[in-house]
């Protein structure tokens, strides 16, 4: 059952010249589009060596040596694969349309970016059913992705997302994005973020709010249902209620800020009313995470 | 409690519909969030305890419906039942004669009157007040009022005036108050008998609250002394009002010398008097009795007397204008006539009003001579001018026209002139001489005379330091001209404490507490004493009773005092407190 595309028609061609941006050297083996810093085979020259015995011959410039009668090697850059990994929380609280919609655009544009230059992309959500993850490399599996992401099932897990997050993560990847909403207890954060750098030098975490979650325009008496954990709690609106709920929103995620920094893990928090392509142009780029 | 308008109860239909309306209402809407996770702590900081929650959150209900059922009440008209004085006006009339501080059951009846009245005055609800005490000038001190508060400082300020009751007079006077109201008359005193009590007014009621029971007492009735060239001599009159016999001791001092010239153990027989007399006791300035002994009123145990001449009498030559003696009369002043040649012979201390220029030197008591009987006058014309003496205190001197004088004597003091020519004088002994006869001058004619010859007989016959005795409060007019420089009169007790002042020229009202006084005015100093009167010494037991038509049924009725005002109060502040409500919650929701 193919759902409708969720991202506009020419969005692959319009994110098709940027890249994820990263100072990661954490790289894959295969060859890749990424310009490394160890030197390779490249076609991009770098410098001139001296040669030295143990050297390979092959790699002595014989034009050099004709003119210098000394022996060189020439040496060029190596090109090598980056790996991404994308974590993507679909517990139930991510359930809410315009936040599933946009975790789910933010991860197909993310993944097009990675497959765009022939480097390695997986991604992983964690969910009771045994999935395949996906796990792919080269440009040609762009649309398998998307259409990948696309149909993928509504957000059922009922266990929280911190606690599983480290068991999702992919090993030795060069930049790992975690989206998710952050609602979890601080607790929870704390545990899964001290495991995460383990697994990546550059690790992303991309908080998606709704609008209703950051200022909430409820009136009157409401009994409000927690997804998750179906937990019921009457609320009589007025305004020094929801200035309280303010308070407590602004200090559970200054705290989830902190214990990010503390971890060296950066963080970008992305609202449901703002458009996909406005946090791609705008917001990741001037945060350096693409470019 | 009870109900006005039971007919209201129909509104009761008003709060129930707003309890039907918030049974029925909306309840929580259910909305599902991501997560309430920050809810949660907020709900559970504001959830002090899930009672107080349910009450905050039903707070607007539930004040809206207290507001409606007292509204519903209000219209109910609730009204509390309480007992209160029958009648609809109230007029206590309160005794303060001295026989009120007898003391019985370790308070004296006057204080157990006043607890009484506080307590009465609990039960007035509103209805006005007349409050009235005794003496020779009854004072009203309150008149219909209602405030309790004004109430009750009025008794707590009452005090006891020493001077008798004069309750026929107080009667008359509240009769004058009565309105064509039922009205209540509480009369707190010792004794008044029923038959005393006017009782033709139908719609009156009379509560008289007596003395409760038995008081013993013993009063010295009479005390008097007479200073003789012997020395003084004293008459003490004790009375045992009680059904034993009484010892006590008696107790004579000097007041001057504060010396004790008596001390004797008296034992008086019940129901019988004790006559004792002194001789010979050394000459003082006055005398004070103290009677030691135990009974329930001790006013009466003490008595003073200053052994000074007072002169009452006054005799008025024959041979006098009649005009004198009438001028005498019309100010109440009591004159024999004497024929012109008896004059000599009179040996009493009296004043005398004579033209017998021999008289001066013959007479013991002081002289008032009017014209003289050895000389030939001759004519004058001017204009009269007066010293400042006492006894022109009253009387203005300026229009008189006098036509001739006698001539003057050189050796006396002139107090008054006409056109320089002396025309009335002063001896060194107090005689006043006029040096005109009545025929002489248009005196008479004026008012100043009689007031002339008043002053003139006052001064005389008392001895100059010396006013007189007093009943307590009484009124008096005195012909006392204070120092220049004081320009009032202080009136002192014995003990040196101040009593009141009297202006110059005023008039004199003594004090209330019996004992003596000293008369102030710069270095001019009078003495006066204040005493009991007579009745105030016997004190009579008296019931409490009540008579009249209301005092069949009860001495108390209920009285419906309606509860509508403070309901409205309290709907009032439940509206204030919703529209706080209201406000924190904010108006939309």
């Amino acid at each position: 059952m193919s759902k409708p595309f969720i991202l506009p028609e020419d969005w692959s061609a319009k994110i098709g010249r940027l890249q994820i941006a990263t100072k990661s050297r954490l790289r894959g083996h295969h060859k890749g589009s990424h310009r490394s810093m160890r030197f390779g085979s490249s076609l991009d020259f770098s410098d001139f060596r001296e040669y030295h015995p143990g050297d390979d011959v092959r790699q002595i410039d014989w034009n050099v040596f004709a003119r210098t009668d000394k022996y060189f090697i020439k040496r060029f850059l190596d090109e090598q694969e980056m790996r991404v990994h994308i974590l993507l929380d679909s517990t139930k609280s991510m359930l809410e349309e315009k936040k599933w919609l946009l975790a789910r655009q933010l991860t197909i544009s993310l993944g097009q970016l990675v497959l765009g230059k022939d480097d390695r992309l997986s991604f992983a959500t964690p969910s009771d059913e045994k999935m395949v993850p996906f796990r792919r490399k080269g440009a040609m599996y762009r649309k398998a992705f998307t259409s990948y992401i696309t149909n993928l099932n509504e957000p059922i897990n009922h266990s929280s997302f911190a606690s599983q997050a480290a068991r999702y993560s992919a090993k030795d990847c060069t930049v790992l994005f975690i989206i998710t909403d952050g609602l979890e207890p601080m607790e929870e954060w704390e545990k899964a973020l001290r495991l995460l750098p383990r697994f990546s030098q550059d690790i992303r975490l991309i908080l998606v709010q709704s609008t209703e979650e950051v200022a909430p325009q409820f009136a009157g008496d409401l009994q409000l249902i927690d997804r998750e954990t179906q937990s019921r709690v009457n609320v009589s609106v007025s305004s020094r209620v929801v200035e309280e709920y303010e308070q407590k929103r602004q200090k559970h995620f200054m705290e989830l800020d902190a214990l990010c920094r503390r971890y060296g893990i950066h963080t970008m928090k992305v609202e449901t009313k703002d458009d996909i392509s406005q946090i791609l142009f705008h917001q990741m780029i001037r945060s350096n995470w693409i470019n | 409690m009870g109900f006005g308008q039971l007919a209201f109860l129909w509104t009761a239909i008003i709060p129930i519909t707003v309890l039907l309306y918030y049974f029925f209402r909306k309840k929580y809407t259910e909305k599902t969030i991501s997560s309430t996770m920050f809810w949660e702590t907020v709900m559970k900081e504001t959830k002090v305890s899930p009672y107080l929650q349910y009450l905050q959150r039903n707070a607007l209900l539930y004040l809206q419906m207290i507001a409606l059922l007292l509204l519903v009440l209000t219209l109910l008209q609730p009204y509390f039942r309480s007992k209160a004085i029958a009648g609809e006006h109230i007029i206590w009339v309160v005794d303060t004669s001295a026989t009120m501080l007898a003391v019985s059951d370790g308070q004296t009846i006057f204080e157990r009157h006043k607890k009484e009245m506080m307590g009465l005055s609990e039960q007035l609800a509103g209805k006005p007040l007349t409050l009235l005490t005794t003496g020779e000038e009854p004072t009203i001190l309150l008149r219909d009022e209602t405030n309790v508060t004004r109430i009750q400082s009025a008794i707590d300020n009452l005090e006891v005036g020493y001077e008798q009751e004069h309750l026929t007079k107080m009667l008359d006077f509240t009769e004058s108050l009565f309105k064509d109201k039922e009205t209540a008359v509480y009369i707190f005193t010792d004794h008044v008998e029923r038959s005393e009590l006017p009782l033709e007014n139908d719609s009156i009621t009379w509560f008289v609250k007596g003395t409760p029971e038995q008081i013993d007492n013993v009063s010295i009735q009479r005390f008097g002394a007479t200073q003789s060239k012997k020395g003084a001599a004293v008459l003490v009159q004790l009375s045992n009002d009680t059904g034993s016999e009484k010892q006590g001791q008696l107790e004579v001092r000097s007041l001057t010398s504060k010396e004790v010239l008596v001390n004797e153990p008296v034992i008086i027989p019940a129901n019988d008097t004790l006559d004792l007399s002194f001789k010979d006791l050394p000459a003082t300035g006055g005398l004070k009795a103290t009677l030691q002994i135990e009974d329930d009123y001790t006013v009466d145990n003490e008595s003073a007397v200053l052994l000074q001449q007072q002169t009452a009498q006054t005799f008025v030559d024959g041979s006098l204008h009649q005009l004198v003696t009438a001028a005498f009369q019309a100010m109440d002043i009591p004159v024999s006539s004497v024929p012109a040649e008896q004059v000599g012979y009179l040996t009493e201390d009296a004043v005398v009003v004579t033209n017998q220029t021999s008289q001066l030197s013959l007479s013991k008591s002081p002289v008032l001579l009017i014209g003289r009987n050895d000389e030939n006058a001759k004519e004058v014309n001017g204009v009269i001018t007066t010293e400042r003496d006492d006894v022109f205190a009253y009387a203005e001197m300026k229009d008189i026209f006098v036509s001739s004088l006698y001539p003057s004597f050189a050796e006396y003091e002139t107090i008054a002139w006409v056109d320089d020519e002396p025309f009335i004088q002063r001896s060194q002994r107090g005689d006043l001489i006029v040096l005109a006869d009545i025929q002489m001058t248009d005196w008479p004619l004026h008012p100043s005379f009689p007031l002339f010859l008043w002053s003139a007989r006052e001064q005389m016959s008392a001895a100059s330091d010396y006013i007189g005795t007093f009943a307590p409060n009484e009124r008096k007019s005195l012909s006392l001209v204070a120092e220049e420089t004081e320009g009032e009169w202080e009136i002192f007790s014995d003990s040196g404490e101040y009593v009141s002042s009297l202006q110059n020229g005023g008039q004199f009202s003594a004090p209330s507490r019996p004992g003596l006084y000293v008369l102030k005015s710069g270095k001019l100093e009078k003495h006066f004493s204040v005493t009991l009167e007579q009745q105030e010494k016997k004190i009579e037991e008296g019931t409490t009773f009540a008579i009249g038509t209301s005092s069949q049924e009860s001495v108390q009725e209920t009285v419906e005092t309606t509860l509508v005002p403070w309901f409205l109060l309290l709907i009032v502040l439940l509206l204030l407190a919703e529209w706080e409500v209201q406000r924190r919650r904010g108006f939309t929701n």
